[in-house]
């Protein structure tokens, strides 16, 4: 009989840093690791099988054994269906077959609402300093004069009011690095989990039903038609003109 | 008034709060007002040409402002620069920490012109 040497931690641990040194070397590891887990799962399915169909006192076993028996295959029932559940929560949130994840459209959304706010911000400043302008250029009677102080102050209140578009972007900041933060937390999780992309098809988000769900997409973040567009696809194809004795037979 | 002809350099990374506070400088009666976004971009422009007064934001990057503040302090030649800090940052540690790095006021955000003048009056003495 051949004896199989076996490393010593220490080579293991060597041979291991010298393969992870190249790319190559690192996506191998990373494939051994993934079989290891789909074997090790398999070995682990094999024997609750055998468990679940192993009859109560089988082989022998004496009854105290036998209920051993039960409560460790009950347990391992348990057990398998938490690792289940918890491969599908994981699984709903990885990015879907398109390689959007919600965790990373979430992102993108608060990013376009930081464009969008400063871009109201800018037109809201560009107001405020044309309504100042403008009562810059009242006559400089006292009665009037009160009343152009009065507007440019108020002018004034508008334009500080703006900063909360600094406050807000901050706050968005801190959500977008959390949500980040989160999202290379599940990458690790999904990594380490092996998790397929059977198991991503099964784990579906919440579905809306309505029949225009298609349509509903809310504001778009880029490629999104502007009005002038709009506007040339309603020239480009007229509606053809309804006269109120069209509309009044539609009622008929 | 003197304190007015003054170079003002304010610093913030959003440009909104930048042209915010220019306009309200304008207002009061600044007439030379330079920007940075940075910490430090602000210290290569006070190492190249003279302020009299800097408004900071703290939260920034890749340079804070209570990083540049330490380094306006630090340096011979721009230690007695007044310097104001405009920050959302408003715990009571922040504030201790900025006036322990030698800030010579402290406006929480959002503010309003009236308490911009008056720290800013406060801070350059004759300023009315």
């Amino acid at each position: 009989m051949t004896n199989v040497r076996r490393l010593s931690r220490k080579e293991y641990l060597a041979f291991e840093e010298l393969i992870a040194s190249t790319a190559e070397g690192r996506a191998f590891l990373r494939q051994r690791d993934a079989l290891s887990r789909v074997v090790a799962a398999e070995r682990v399915r094999r024997m609750m099988k055998q468990l679940m169909i192993m009859p109560a006192g089988a082989a022998g076993a004496s009854p105290p054994a036998s209920e051993h028996v039960r409560i460790l295959r009950k347990e391992l029932l348990e057990i398998s269906a938490h690792i289940q559940q918890t491969r599908n929560e994981i699984a709903a949130l990885h990015p879907d077959q398109q390689g959007t994840s919600r965790l990373v459209l979430a992102t993108s959304e608060l990013d376009a609402i930081v464009s969008a706010t400063e871009r109201a911000t800018y037109d809201i400043l560009n107001g405020a300093e044309r309504i100042q302008a403008a009562a810059a250029k009242l006559p400089a009677s006292p009665e009037i004069a009160a009343i152009a102080s009065e507007i440019g102050g108020q002018a004034t209140e508008i334009m500080t009011a703006c900063s909360f578009q600094d406050l807000t972007g901050q706050r968005i900041s801190k959500v977008v690095n959390a949500l980040r933060y989160i999202e290379t937390r599940i990458n690790a999780m999904i990594e380490i989990w092996g998790i397929d992309e059977a198991a991503r098809a099964t784990a579906t988000g919440p579905q809306d039903t309505r029949p225009d769900a298609h349509l509903l997409n809310g504001p778009q973040l880029e490629g999104a038609a502007d009005q002038n567009e709009i506007d040339s696809l309603f020239e480009a194809a007229p509606a053809p003109p309804v006269d109120q004795n069209a509309i009044d037979a539609m009622f008929k | 008034m003197a304190a007015l002809s003054q170079p003002v350099l304010v610093v913030d990374d959003y440009s909104t709060m930048r042209r915010i506070l220019r306009s309200l400088l304008e207002q009061i009666g600044f007439t030379h007002i330079v920007e940075a976004e940075d910490g430090g971009t602000a210290l290569n422009k006070l190492r190249s040409e003279p302020f009299g007064l800097v408004i900071s934001d703290w939260n920034m990057e890749p340079m804070s402002g209570l990083q540049l503040l330490k380094a306006v302090r630090a340096d011979a030649q721009l230690k007695a620069l007044p310097f104001i800090m405009v920050t959302a940052e408003s715990k009571p540690e922040n504030v201790v920490a900025a006036k322990a790095a030698g800030v010579n006021n402290y406006i929480v955000k959002p503010f309003n012109a009236e308490t911009l003048s008056k720290k800013i009056e406060a801070v350059l003495g004759q300023f009315k």
